[in-house]
């Protein structure tokens, strides 16, 4: 129930309408509206639409996240008869979009907004629906979704408040009133015909526009690729620090595979490319460094460097560090996916952004883009569209004198380009991932056998993880293979990144798992931390870890509430986590001023202090609030027996599985090995803690649920010391800077965030860029587990399982 | 009177009344299909394929034991009204049948017809 | 069969569509203000007082909307298919007994549309009937998934009913008939079904949620799984026949299972006030729903082969069960003189 002082409030507002003072278009009175709406046939049909608009049941990115808030306890949208979110496009009236529309996804969107009934609706919400938002003219984005549909209402924010949204809806409302029976274009004979589906070929584009194609092509000067930007220092000459863990490992390797594999180069041993599967095998059988977590690729002047992170999950502490070398004309290095099988979609990455082809891996596909796809975008040579134009900065900024507007309605925007020489029109589609059996090859099936049938499920659909498509091979109802098509959400952020300075990376790590911004940031800054050698403030360490465990309780509270609701509970525990989640949230909103997208942690601190109000309402809120609301969810869900028979030994991960596949956080617990990076590879003040690293042994989706609910357990604990504990003095070492110099090095820091380790791989050049800059995504490598998971379970159990993993989008395509 | 004539009557209005509902939106609605409006639905990707040429077997084998079993059920409802009057030899020869076909679904259970995959 | 029989029936069916449609629409403003009440939000309160004029707005904006035909769907089978749904509906009210004969303009009117002599088999029949208009809905669609769901859902309904069907047996035979009026003058004086027939009640109960496929048996509609189920093509007005569909049935399914085992329209002082026959039956109506939206808010639904498990494994072999026991029970009381149901 609101406390006292919201009913105040309320009360006020009550007063403040009866009274008259209330402007137009706000709902004045239970009857007024109806009464005002019946002296014409006009009022009486747009006031029966507009108090019953039914959205369309899906979401982009994190707008989506305050869009699904808006349902819940605390904004409610279903005062105004718009809490039934329709799964089907036929059934809804509005399309929100809500999130980043990327060339990936729009032909689903376009197609989703065709097939709805008119009147049809679409309320553009954030930044980026509108125009593009902070990832405006990626090459992967699409700059607001006005380029390919007519929008009603667009919502400013990123990501707008749910308060906000509401006021979207508000506006459309009254929109919808002002409409004419007599205008509306939907009674119009011959008007539509439906809007253009864009095709994924090199880039976007519109088949039905070629001879628009044609003349561009032939305009067209600039190279798609130029000569390679230098970097200030030389990135072969950054300084390699020795590393006692390292002389370790080559002094073992030369006993078992010989001294001619690898150079020990003092933080990292150069490997031998042909060597390297041995390498790995004598390091993850004989040594003991069985969890490859992290593989990505950098671009450097005179070679490509692929670069490998292994731990110890029996020993804990630093990582083994290994580089190869590869030619930047014919990259091709074998792959490690026999050796270490989270290998797999890490590899395919770097094969996506950077060119470099793994010999031996079994699906070697472009994986964040589309096949089809012209270029590689991470290496330096590859130019990017519009950034990096002949006219710099800005060419939309009035050539010849006058204004031309950024948002031109053209179908592209100006961050597409074609290949010299391509021909639109007879182009044909590659094929896209294993899974896609064309028609002949599902009739040639054999006759006795049942059909088997592929099934698309998402990347629109209700199950509320976003935009992520499964191709399912189904054989009746059990599933015989699963193929995760991601890249939906791929934004360009590690190209971003690149472009950026430092401190301006920092609200895009918020972005990343937007459920746990406060943890993305942790992350990024002790990296750059790393190599800055910056010495963090007392004060600002607690605060660091209050917000971090705050953000974990959050998360799982949040990732047990949805996984419950994809089992079928109609999202009823989701509501009643929802308040002590919203809790949290308000108490970041006092701090650093969003609810989400915090931008809190600078490099050497953080940027605002916490006030005493704070203090008292995070104390509350862990010793009284949050346990009854964990016991209350505990007694609700944990017993219940449906539940149980819906989660119980369905999806194991066997313990050596998910050493190998790479799983982190939960998943990996869930599965009884104890490795908790808190405790493995200590970070900030963490070793000061008293607190216990839960681990359960089944493996299934029941543990993985459970583990959570013990995580957040112990993060309450922490909460309350650290509050107890926290000292005075300043949050920031030194002056606030806003340009900072990083000097040159490579760095990996890696933080245990709620869905699992978040790793950042930088390397600095000594500017004030980051010459390479790499996020170790914990979903995107959980994902690897999906597939095995899976199989030999039914269509029902996937949702369940996809939900135990709690994968978040902007992390998993970043 | 003739109860049925009630019923027959309800069944005229009913239908009369669905079909005005359906009209009635067919009517008032606006019309503009397209050929993309009016692609089948699937998650916005393009559908693979027909949609099913050929079911699983399943559901008719589910449909044949319903059958089955509710022409058993059928013939206990006779039975359940007059068997006061039959007293104990009803009830002995109503045990008889549904051993019977006790036995029957004792076998479908064995063989795994009950499973659903 | 005179002019005012006729009119006595055409007002009585014009009150039952009226009260079932008032009651479709109020219901499925009640089962939001319930949900959302469950899991303390508010729920609709802007349009009209309390929200009160929601469901007309619903009404009005399906009834506005684009009345889609997909490319390739049977034309003529995908816009018999709502009509499909609903007639059979609407017609299983016929045999709900809603009060006592009252006095009205010198006539005793009962208050029932027909008093027919196989009321119950009526019902279940009506219920086997309504499966047709869902696999007409998913087949005509020509949508993969509208076709999976509209089997699943369907396969769902038949093995539920045969539960059903025996789980009324047991009434039939403590009853003698299978006429509705009888069956609720049977359970005269406060002697309930239900306390003869706890486990029937129990069964009934269960294949009442299944059959009208609301949670934790609503995965044909599963939007988690299977985006929307055998209704996912169909929009406007005919999603609304679906919608109204399936909340009839909730009533009319109330309906039955409180004059089976609740004892109908009776309560006290119902012979000197007839008027609160139907009161008390409403009564009983409400908590049934209620509890429909309450086992709705709460439990995850159950996997399909489950459910088919339970309806197949678990609920067939408990009614007949039932059944056995009743007939023992019943026969042995009569030669035993227990005197049990004895008068």
């Amino acid at each position: 129930m609101p406390n006292k002082a919201v009913r105040d409030v309320v009360e006020r507002y009550d007063d403040y309408i009866e009274q008259g003072d209330a402007p137009e278009g706000v709902w004045v009175g239970p009857w007024n509206n109806l009464i005002k709406s019946l002296d014409s046939l006009n009022g009486l049909y747009n006031w029966g639409r507009k108090s019953s608009i039914w959205p369309l049941g899906f979401g982009l990115a994190c707008c989506a996240i305050e869009m699904i808030c808006t349902g819940f306890a605390r904004f409610d949208i279903a005062r105004f008869g718009a809490e039934l979110f329709r799964a089907s496009p036929r059934q809804a009236d509005v399309m929100i979009v809500s999130g980043t529309v990327t060339k990936k996804m729009v032909p689903q969107i376009v197609r989703l907004y065709n097939q709805m009934p008119e009147p049809r609706y679409v309320i553009a919400m954030g930044a980026c629906a509108t125009g593009g938002g902070p990832f405006k003219e990626g090459y992967n984005v699409v700059s607001g979704i006005d380029k390919y549909l007519p929008v009603d209402v667009y919502v400013p924010g990123c990501p707008p408040t749910p308060s906000a949204l509401l006021q979207g809806l508000m506006t459309l409302q009254a929109k919808i009133e002002g409409q004419k029976l007599s205008e509306v274009p939907w009674y119009r004979a011959g008007v539509s015909e439906g809007f253009p589906v864009p095709v994924l070929g090199p880039d976007i584009f519109d088949p039905r526009q070629i001879p628009v194609i044609d003349a561009r092509l032939s305009e067209q000067e600039e190279p798609t690729t130029k000569a390679g930007k230098p970097p200030k220092a030389k990135p072969a000459e950054l300084p390699a620090p020795e590393v006692e863990l390292t002389k370790l490992a080559a002094e073992f390797l030369r006993g078992t595979v010989g001294a001619d594999a690898f150079r020990d180069e003092g933080n990292a041993l150069i490997v031998e490319p042909l060597r390297l599967v041995d390498v790995c095998h004598s390091l993850r059988n004989g040594f003991g460094f069985d969890y490859l977590s992290n593989v990505t690729s950098v671009d450097y002047p005179d070679r490509f460097e692929v670069v490998y992170h292994i731990y110890s999950i029996a020993k804990g502490g630093a990582h083994i560090y290994l580089k190869v070398h590869v030619d930047r004309d014919d990259p091709v290095i074998p792959s490690l996916i026999s050796v270490y099988r989270s290998a797999d979609f890490q590899e395919r990455e770097v094969y996506d952004m950077m060119g470099i082809r793994f010999a031996g891996h079994p699906n070697l596909k472009r994986i964040l883009l589309w096949e089809g796809f012209e270029g590689f975008p991470l290496r330096k040579d590859w130019k990017e569209a519009y950034y990096e134009q002949e006219q710099k900065p800005f060419d939309s900024r009035w050539p010849e004198g006058y204004h031309v507007a950024a948002e031109d309605r053209n179908i592209w925007g100006k961050n597409v380009r074609y290949p010299q020489g391509w021909d639109p029109k007879t182009w044909k589609a590659p094929t896209d991932g294993t899974l896609v059996l064309q028609p002949e090859e599902l009739s040639a099936l054999s006759d006795i056998d049942t059909d088997k049938i592929i099934l698309n499920i998402g990347p629109q659909h209700p199950s509320t993880h976003g935009v992520f498509h499964m191709r399912v091979l189904l054989d009746g109802e059990t599933v015989v293979d699963l193929e995760p098509v991601m890249g939906y959400l791929h934004r360009n952020h590690e190209q971003i990144g690149e472009r950026n300075a430092w401190l301006m990376n920092m609200p895009f790590t918020d972005r990343l798992d937007y459920l746990t911004g406060m943890g993305n940031n942790f992350g990024y800054a002790i990296t750059v931390e790393k190599l800055m050698g910056s010495k963090v403030p007392e004060r600002a360490e607690y605060i660091r870890v209050i917000m971090a465990e705050l953000t974990r309780i959050a998360s799982h509270l949040w990732a047990a509430g949805f996984l419950i609701s994809d089992l079928g509970a109609f999202f009823t525990p989701a509501n009643y986590i929802g308040e002590e989640r919203e809790m949290i949230l308000d108490l970041f909103e006092m701090t650093a001023g969003s609810r989400m997208m915090v931008n809190y942690f600078r490099f050497g601190g953080v940027a605002y202090d916490i006030s005493d109000t704070f203090i008292a309402a995070a104390t509350h809120l862990v010793k009284e609030r949050l346990p009854r609301a964990m016991e209350e969810l505990d007694r609700y869900v944990t017993a219940n027996e449906i539940v149980q028979a819906r989660t119980k030994g369905i999806g194991v991960l066997p313990r050596d599985e998910a050493i190998n596949y790479g799983a982190a956080g939960p998943v990996l617990r869930a599965s009884g090995v104890q490795y908790d990076v808190r405790k493995a590879e200590p970070y900030s003040i963490y070793d000061r803690f008293d607190f216990e690293v839960p681990v359960l042994y089944g493996g299934d989706i029941f543990d993985r649920y459970w583990v959570r609910m013990l995580e957040a357990e112990q993060s309450r604990r922490i909460v309350e010391q650290a509050l107890r504990d926290l000292p005075g003095g300043p949050i920031l070492e030194g002056a606030p800077r806003w340009s900072t110099r990083v000097p040159a090095g490579e760095a990996y820091g890696r933080v245990e965030n709620p869905k699992g380790e978040l790793g950042f791989y930088v390397v600095s050049d000594g500017g004030s860029n980051p010459y390479r800059y790499h996020v170790r995504s914990p979903s995107f490598v959980n994902l690897t587990t999906l597939a095995e998971m899976s199989k030999g379970h039914k269509v029902a159990d996937v949702i369940g399982i996809l939900g135990s993993l709690d994968i978040v989008l902007g992390e998993v395509d970043r | 009177m003739n109860p049925y004539i009630a019923i027959g009557l309800l069944l005229l209005l009913s239908t009369g009344l669905a079909l005005i509902i359906v009209l009635l939106g067919a009517v008032l609605g606006p019309n503009n299909p397209n050929e993309r409006k009016l692609e089948p639905y699937e998650s916005g990707m393009v559908p693979v394929g027909e949609a099913m040429q050929r079911l699983p077997i399943r559901f008719y084998l589910i449909a044949t034991l319903f059958i089955v079993f509710d022409i058993e059920v059928i013939f206990l409802f006779p039975w359940a009204l007059i068997f006061r009057k039959l007293g104990i030899f009803g009830l002995v020869e109503m045990a008889v049948f549904l051993l019977i076909l006790l036995v029957g679904y004792i076998y479908i259970w064995q063989k795994g017809a009950l499973e659903w995959d | 069969m005179t002019t005012t029989d006729i009119i006595e029936v055409l007002v009585k069916i014009v009150a039952v569509f009226f009260i079932l449609l008032t009651g479709f629409a109020y219901l499925t403003l009640f089962e939001r203000r319930v949900l959302a009440a469950l899991q303390s939000r508010i729920g609709p309160n802007r349009v009209g007082p309390g929200g009160f004029l929601q469901p007309v707005a619903d009404g009005l904006k399906l009834l506005f909307k684009e009345d889609i035909i997909p490319a390739k769907a049977d034309k003529f089978l995908y816009l018999l298919a709502p009509v499909a749904v609903v007639v059979p509906v609407l017609l299983s009210a016929a045999i709900v007994p809603w009060g006592p004969t009252i006095q009205l303009f010198g006539r005793s009117i009962p208050l029932h549309l027909a008093d027919i002599n196989i009321g119950v088999l009526f019902f279940l029949g009506l219920g086997s009937l309504g499966v047709y208009g869902i696999v007409l809905a998913g087949w005509s669609s020509n949508n993969k998934y509208a076709l999976i769901g509209g089997l699943r859902a369907s396969s769902q309904m038949i093995s539920y009913e045969l539960a059903m069907g025996l789980a009324a047996l047991g009434v039939v035979m403590l009853s003698g008939s299978l006429s509705m009026v009888d069956i609720v003058n049977a359970q005269a004086n406060g002697r309930w079904f239900i306390f003869m027939q706890p486990l029937g009640f129990m069964i009934f109960a269960i294949t009442m949620v299944a059959e009208t496929k609301r949670a934790p048996f609503d995965l044909p509609e599963a939007e988690q799984e299977l985006v929307a189920g055998f209704h996912t093509e169909y929009s406007g007005m005919k999603f609304a026949m679906f919608y109204l569909a399936e909340y009839i049935a909730m009533i009319v399914i109330s309906a039955v299972a409180a004059t089976l085992y609740l004892g109908g329209w009776r309560g006290p002082f119902v012979e000197q006030l007839p008027i609160l026959g139907p009161l008390y039956l409403f009564l009983k109506i409400m908590v049934f729903l209620f509890i429909f939206v309450w086992l709705r808010a709460s439990f995850p639904r159950l996997r399909y082969d489950r459910l088919m498990t339970v309806g197949w494994k678990i609920l067939l072999p408990l009614a007949l069960i039932n059944l056995v026991v009743t007939a023992i029970a019943v026969v042995g009381a009569d030669t035993k003189f227990f005197g049990l149901l004895g008068g």
